[in-house]
């Protein structure tokens, strides 16, 4: 599904900037940091979107903290292949 | 919300009405922007966000002036979870995700999935995961890494959503859970693939993914 490939960074910049999750990439340059942070870091500097991947789920949220619904649907195989958009 | 375009009826439906081929069908992928009853369109449907919105330009001016119609209502949202585990490792492993696995009795799913969606929506684990529930453990028994006694399992899949690595578990009640999960999605994380060797050797090992529903994309059809 190529098609999508390019549009993937940008949906995800789209969505987690709504949704005020895009942190600050990185600590002070040079700075001692722990490896938790090390984990949150590695988090944080490949921003995705929070799918939500049932309807009724998103549709029920969506309604009830009343926020419009960017949908986009995809199939999860590549030539009947699984493991790929 | 991203639904799996040919695995679910009802979702199948409303995807139809989004967008579909001439004769009503589904294509592989849709797009578009709906209101908060997920009934009222904001932007015509489209195979791909070019087709609805020419350029990147004009989908952030779309989304800005949706997103500025509707004041948002304060609360908390629930946990993301996939249909089953057999669609769920697919996904995780088609985005190269971890697969969070929760075990809940029926009497305890409500409040378990409520602990697990706070931390799923936290600052440092959102979009880090893909989420299943399962009532018990049965599916899990045969997986690597596999801990009876824990609410929670964090699968690595492998490339082609067969089967998982079990990397870690732990309960939510738990202290210091996010920087524990955070360590344990990291360890679970997908390596990056390439579709062409991927499919290639998916297709010489004879990995074949049935849908629930028939593939009605001329493109996406088996060749």
């Amino acid at each position: 599904m190529n098609l999508l490939q390019p549009t993937l960074p940008l949906l995800a910049l789209l969505m987690l900037w709504q949704s005020g999750s895009l942190t600050q990439a990185g600590p002070t340059q040079g700075a001692q940091i722990s490896g938790q942070d090390q984990a949150s870091e590695a988090r944080s500097l490949s921003p995705r979107v929070a799918w939500y991947t049932s309807l009724d789920q998103a549709r029920k949220d969506a309604a009830r903290l009343n926020l419009p619904i960017l949908v986009q649907s995809a199939a999860p195989q590549c030539r009947s292949v699984p493991g790929m958009w | 919300m991203r639904p799996a375009t040919y695995e679910h009826e009802a979702e199948a439906e409303f995807l139809k009405r989004l967008f579909s081929n001439r004769d009503g069908s589904l294509q592989n992928t849709s797009f578009g922007l709906l209101g908060p009853d997920g009934k009222k369109t904001l932007s015509r449907g489209g195979r791909s966000p070019q087709m609805v919105w020419n350029n990147s330009k004009r989908m952030v001016t779309a989304l800005e002036e949706s997103a500025g119609e509707y004041k948002p209502r304060k609360g908390k949202r629930s946990l993301p979870t996939v249909v089953d585990l057999r669609l769920g490792l697919n996904v995780a492993a088609s985005d190269g995700l971890p697969l969070v696995v929760l075990i809940a009795s029926k009497k305890k799913d409500a409040s378990l999935r409520k602990l697990l969606a706070e931390l799923a929506w936290s600052d440092g684990l959102i979009a880090g995961a893909h989420y299943v529930v399962l009532r018990d453990h049965d599916a899990l028994k045969e997986m690597k890494g596999h801990k009876a006694s824990r609410q929670v399992q964090i699968l690595k899949p492998d490339a082609y959503g067969q089967s998982a690595e079990i990397v870690g578990a732990f309960d939510l009640k738990e202290r210091k859970l996010e920087e524990h999960a955070a360590e344990l999605f990291l360890l679970a994380k997908g390596e990056p693939k390439d579709d062409r060797s991927h499919t290639r050797n998916g297709r010489r090992r004879g990995i074949d993914w049935k849908s629930l529903l028939p593939i009605t994309d001329s493109g996406g059809r088996k060749r």
